[in-house]
Order: C-alpha cells, then sequence, then structure tokens
C-alpha cells in the first residue's frame, strides 16, 4: 500500500500510462459558489425561524398578560362582593360568592396549567417569566384567603389545599399528579393552591407564608390547617380530602 | 441577576449544553442537506439528459470475483445472474472464491461451473475477504475487474452500462465505477426500510459522484481498472471494511470514482435487528477507522469538494449522531421515566385520570412550541422529502412499492437506530485506540 509520504518522494513518472496519472488533481472542482449559497439559505431559513420564535414569543407573553388582566377584574368583583358581605352581614349573597369563587378559582388554575408548562418548555431564564410566575403566586395567596374566609362565613362545603413545592423535588411531580387526579375527580369542590418556593428570594410573601405553616421540606400540604410534611399518597389524601367534605358522592360511604 | 441564575441552579447548565447541541446539530445537517440540494437542483437538468446507452466500442476483458464464505444458499442465484450478463463470454473470466466453508459453498460452485471454462473456482483456508480477492487479483487479466459478494446479484445489463458509461466518459483516470444498489426482495419491515434507504443512497450516489466525492466502492459489482487498483498495491487485508478503504486510497491518489447511476445491483439486506446490528457495526466502525486513516483529506483543498464536503460531512455525521442520542434521551426517553414515576403516584389508576381531564388545549398551547426549533426542523423535513421523492423518480421507483408503512419508521425512528449503532461503534473505537496509545 502506497502511504502519503512515499507518494511525495517519488518523481513524476512519464503519463501515457493511466495508472501513473495519479499526481493531477486539476480536475477536482471546489464548489465554492454552493458552499456560499447554501450558507447565506441556511442563515436564512435560521434567521426566518428566530424572527418567528421571537415574534411568537411575544404573543405569548402578550396571552398571558391578557389572562392576568381578566383575573384581575374578577378578583376586584370577588373582592367587593366579600366586602359587601361582611358590611352587610347579608347571608343571601353567600351563593353568588360561592359561585363566583369556584369558577375564578377553576379558570385560574386552568391557566396556572398553562403557566406550568410553558415553565417546563422554556430552556432559559428570563426575567418575563420571573414576573408572571410571581403574579400567579400572588392570585394564588388571594383567593386562598378570601376561600377560607368566604367558607366560613357562608359555610361552603369545600375543601383548600396550599401546596408547597420546589423544582428540585423528586416527589413533588408525584404529589402534583396525585392533587391533579383529585382535581379532575372532585372539581370545584377542591381548590388547589400551589407555592412555588422557589420564587422566596423574589417574593416576600413566600417568606411569609412559608413561616406560618413553618414548611422545611417539600412537597408539604396544607389542608385545613394541618400541616402534612412530605405530602400525602393517594389513599391518604383522599381520607383527608373526604373528612373535611361533608357532602362528596366521589367519597366512600 | 444572580438571584435570577441560581434559580435554576440545577438544570440550567443541562438545559443549555442540550439546547447548543440541538442547535448546532440542525445548522449543520441543514447546511448540508441545502448545499447538497443546491447541486442537485443544478444537475437536474443534466440528470435528465444522461445517455442510458449500452453501446460498447470494442468490449474489454472483464474479470469478475466472488469470494463466498458459508454462502451454499445464495451463492448459486449470484453466480447465475454473473452467467446471465449481456457481455460477450470470451470476453469474461470469473473467479469463485471459497474462502473456507463450513458448509457447501464449494460443493454449489463445483456443480455449478461443469462445462463453463470461463468460470474458475479458486479454494483456501479461511483469509478473509481483501485475501481472497487479492489472490484472485493476481490471477485475473481483466483491464477491469468486479467484485460480486456472494448475497448479491447483477441485472443482465449491469456490465454494459458500466462499460458503455466508462467509454464516454473516456476518462483513464477513472479507477472505479460504482453500481446503484437496490435492495433484493424486500420482505420485513426492516427490509423494506432499507429499500428506500438504498434508493435515496442512490441518488446521493449520483449527486455525490457530480462532485468526485464518492468515498465507498460497494462490495456487490463495483468495477476497478485492475492496472490502477494494482498499482495501489491491492486491497488492505487488514481493513474490515476493504470497500470503504479502497475507496479513500483511490481518491488520495487523485484517482476518480464514478456512479454508474442506473447499473443495478441487488443484494440481499438483514432482514432482522440482529444481523442488521452486526452489518453496521462493521461498517460504521470501518469508516471510523478510514476517516481516521485518512484524516489528511479533512477539509483539504487538495481533494477539492471531497475534502472540503465529504471528509467534512463524513466527521460531522458522528459529531451529529451523538447529538441525536443526547437529544433523543432528553426528549423521550427522560419524559417517558417522568411519566411513569407520575403514573406510579396514582397507582396507576390512569383512565380515570385520563378521563376527568378536562384537556384544555388552546391557542396557548399551540403556542408552547419553541418556534424557533420547529421551524428549522420542518425545513429539514421538507428537504428530506424532497431527497426522498427525487431519490424514487431517480431509480424509477414507485415511492409505495415496498408499502406505505415503511415510510413512517424511516423517517422517525430508523436514523436514531443507526445513530445508536454508530454510537457503540465510536465507543469501540476510542476503546480500542486508548488501548494502542
Amino acid at each position: 500500500m502506497v502511504t502519503p509520504s512515499e507518494e511525495e518522494n517519488q518523481e513524476p513518472v512519464e503519463n501515457n500510462h493511466p495508472a501513473k496519472r495519479s499526481r493531477d488533481k486539476s480536475w477536482r472542482t471546489i464548489s465554492t459558489d454552493k458552499y456560499i449559497i447554501a450558507g447565506v439559505i441556511t442563515a436564512l431559513i435560521f434567521g426566518l425561524g428566530l424572527t418567528l420564535g421571537l415574534v411568537l414569543e411575544d404573543a405569548r407573553y402578550g396571552l398571558v398578560q391578557q389572562v392576568n388582566q381578566d383575573q384581575e377584574v374578577r378578583y376586584l368583583s370577588l373582592q367587593l362582593q366579600y366586602l359587601f358581605l361582611s358590611t352587610f352581614q347579608n347571608d343571601n349573597s353567600c351563593p353568588i360568592l360561592a359561585a363566583t369563587l369556584q369558577e375564578t378559582i377553576a379558570d385560574l388554575s386552568a391557566s396556572l396549567n398553562d403557566v406550568i408548562s410553558f415553565e417546563e418548555k422554556k430552556t432559559y431564564d428570563d426575567a418575563r417569566k420571573l414576573s408572571v410566575e410571581r403574579r400567579y403566586l400572588l392570585d394564588n395567596l388571594r383567593y386562598w384567603l378570601l376561600a377560607k374566609e368566604s367558607k366560613k362565613k357562608c359555610n361552603l362545603d369545600i375543601v383548600s389545599v396550599v401546596y408547597f413545592y420546589r423544582k428540585e423535588c423528586p416527589a413533588c411531580a408525584g404529589q402534583g399528579t396525585i392533587l391533579t387526579y383529585y382535581k379532575n375527580l372532585l372539581g370545584d369542590r377542591l381548590l388547589v393552591f400551589p407555592i412555588n418556593i422557589d420564587l422566596i428570594e423574589h417574593e416576600p410573601m413566600v417568606k411569609i407564608i412559608q413561616s406560618q405553616y413553618n414548611v422545611t421540606s417539600f412537597p408539604t400540604l396544607v389542608i385545613d390547617e394541618t400541616i402534612y410534611e412530605g405530602g400525602a399518597d393517594k389513599e391518604q389524601l383522599q381520607n383527608i380530602i373526604c373528612s373535611s367534605l361533608r357532602d362528596a358522592p366521589q367519597c366512600p360511604e | 441577576m444572580s438571584a435570577i441564575a441560581d434559580y435554576n441552579q440545577e438544570w440550567f447548565p443541562m438545559n443549555v449544553f442540550v439546547s447548543i447541541i440541538i442547535w448546532i446539530s440542525y445548522v449543520v445537517s441543514l447546511y448540508f442537506s441545502i448545499f447538497l440540494l443546491l447541486v442537485y437542483f443544478d444537475q437536474r437538468k443534466s440528470f435528465r439528459e444522461e445517455k442510458r446507452g449500452v453501446e460498447i466500442v470494442a468490449y474489454p476483458f472483464i474479470s469478475i470475483l466472488v469470494p463466498a464464505k458459508n454462502e451454499e444458499k445464495t451463492i448459486e442465484k449470484t453466480l447465475r445472474s454473473i452467467d446471465n450478463l449481456d457481455y460477450p463470454r470470451e470476453k469474461i473470466e470469473v473467479f469463485a472464491i471459497n474462502d473456507g466453508s463450513h458448509d457447501q459453498t464449494e460443493e454449489v460452485i463445483r456443480r455449478f461451473i461443469i462445462n463453463k471454462p470461463h468460470f474458475t473456482l479458486l479454494s483456501h483456508p479461511n483469509r478473509g475477504k481483501a485475501a481472497s480477492l487479492n489472490r484472485a487479483l493476481a490471477l485475473a487479466k481483466g483491464d477491469f475487474f468486479a467484485c460480486l459478494d456472494a448475497d448479491s446479484f447483477v441485472h443482465p445489463q449491469t456490465l454494459r452500462k458500466m462499460v458503455a458509461f466508462y467509454q464516454r466518459e473516456n476518462d483513464p483516470t477513472i479507477a472505479i465505477i460504482t453500481p446503484a444498489m437496490k435492495v433484493a426482495d424486500p420482505q420485513t419491515i426492516l427490509q423494506k426500510i432499507q429499500w428506500l434507504e438504498y434508493l435515496v443512497m442512490i441518488l446521493f450516489g449520483r449527486i455525490t459522484s457530480v462532485l468526485h466525492s464518492l468515498y465507498v466502492a460497494p462490495g456487490p459489482f463495483s468495477l476497478y481498472q485492475t492496472e490502477i487498483i494494482r498499482s495501489l498495491g491491492g486491497f488492505d487485508e487488514k481493513n474490515i471494511t476493504e470497500d470503504q478503504e479502497i475507496a479513500y486510497r483511490v481518491q488520495l491518489q487523485q484517482y476518480k470514482i464514478r456512479q454508474c447511476f442506473d447499473g443495478y445491483v441487488y443484494t440481499t439486506a438483514p432482514a432482522t435487528l440482529k444481523p442488521f446490528y452486526h452489518q453496521r457495526r462493521r461498517w460504521y466502525l470501518g469508516s471510523i477507522l478510514c476517516l481516521h486513516q485518512y484524516r489528511e483529506m479533512i477539509a483539504n483543498k487538495k481533494y477539492g469538494d471531497f475534502g472540503l464536503m465529504q471528509m467534512v460531512k463524513n466527521t460531522a455525521g458522528y459529531f451529529l449522531a451523538v447529538a441525536g442520542i443526547t437529544i433523543s434521551f432528553y426528549y423521550i426517553v427522560l419524559p417517558l421515566l417522568r411519566m411513569m414515576r407520575r403514573a406510579a403516584a396514582i397507582n396507576y389508576d390512569v383512565i380515570n385520570y385520563a378521563l376527568h381531564f378536562k384537556s384544555n388545549i388552546n391557542v396557548f398551547t399551540f403556542l408552547l412550541l419553541d418556534f424557533k426549533l420547529v421551524f428549522l426542523l420542518i425545513s429539514l423535513f421538507i428537504i428530506g422529502f424532497v431527497f426522498f421523492y427525487a431519490a424514487h423518480r431517480n431509480a424509477g421507483e414507485k415511492i409505495h412499492k415496498a408499502g406505505w408503512f415503511p415510510i413512517f419508521p424511516y423517517f422517525v425512528g430508523y436514523y436514531l437506530l443507526k445513530g445508536f449503532i454508530l454510537l457503540i461503534s465510536l465507543g469501540q473505537f476510542s476503546r480500542s485506540k486508548k488501548i494502542k496509545w
């Protein structure tokens, strides 16, 4: 076998035999134009994709903003209903309050699902994402407070769960799935308020509610002022929920 | 700012790592696909008008080498396909080489060549394919010689087409003329997928032939100029893929390799995963070794498009395989594990979970897609389909000849499977290198 170095040392031989013509490389082509055009087209597709991505990302945040605005209006309405109730001591408005509360929270959790999957899909961090997350956290907290008060005042047959979680928590995915499972089963009767503890450095309210229940491990559930550290598995959660609901067809007798 | 970075401490590096890999591999694949597409569109007219003639001015003498080891089942069909070649008998000699078979191969050959004086049986204890070919090459009197593996069958017109092609080109520096390889009689899904793959390979072969960038002389019926191959020292007996090594060596010595785009050869593709795995691992390990051995040609202008495009593309191929596996692990295996863990939490009561699940697929869900990547992916798929369609036209086959179904795994899972085998071959290669160093 001829190695390249040997080839280099050989003197060029006469050119009339085909086997000895190997040195000639003038027939080699270099498609410079196509390398450049291919580069330009690749850059164009890349740029087009990038632009499209950025435009759609803006649309995405626009949508988040709109969802936030809707939430704000609903919250104001709810707050006013509650204020009205407390001021006039009129229990007749309780059913309206209850209906609005459940409907609003159902909506909140639906849009929260979107936000959570949005957050999971994102591969990089972003200040806008942080503010959206803070916003949802605060919404959750005020609805939770309102739900607590309304339950007392109007004697609503609902159970509210505060769910403390963080990203780096192996058991949280399972806990989230269990909660979603019962949420799907019980609908408006179960109100889940997820608190992302990772936001603690950015949102003082997280610190406040964390010290209120002295939460140190994750996941932790707070159901009717009882703290369940390490969460609850499927059977436990069913018992807890069913013991605090007065009348639930989904619960075994 | 530091607070934001801290926030994702654990996943952040992994995500960024995977993202970077995804971006690079998409852009690299896109670039090479577009380049080849440009060459294709540039050549489309000449491809369409390319002569398919079989007129031969003067018949050169041809030696045909058939190495066989334990091929009693197919060797007779292989020899018969040679016997049926549309070429003057007195201008052909055939060497059937029994390379230490343990079965009836030699008997079958002996029986077949009775009354066929231009057939010769060579028999020796197992030496390997390259050594068998070299032994026959020493005896060959042909101006050209072709090798035909005993699992392949040549179309009666192929030799004429190849010789006619050579005479049309009228270029003595063409060292190898490669055939257009099709899968013989595909039966299993895996064979049908390979049928599609081989058709696409024929088109890529035709495009790279224009760029003088072919890097494999397929075992089944590549036609070599005897004088040139002899002067290069014959086949490398230490190499596990001698058909790739010889092509790289021919390129290194500045000889030409051209494809005869309609010179069809039919080869038996592995029917099941295990032999497929063994075949591909040998190929891939062989190509890694060749690429390593001839690395001086990578990005070397002296070798024209072969050095600048083909060698770089082949090298990039390994990166893409590793990237593909990493990406699919991250996007398929990990989410699957996560889903399993979640299902375990609700005691696998997934039916109840799914039944009550209020699906809220809305604009928001749609917007969740990472459009920057999806856009690139779509572009890649479109180019893939263009090649796929063009390849079928090029080879004169209908897209659904092997059924519609194999198209799906061909586009979705097949490249992952190949990437996985390539990864194993790479591991094997790096281990062997470490031992040597």
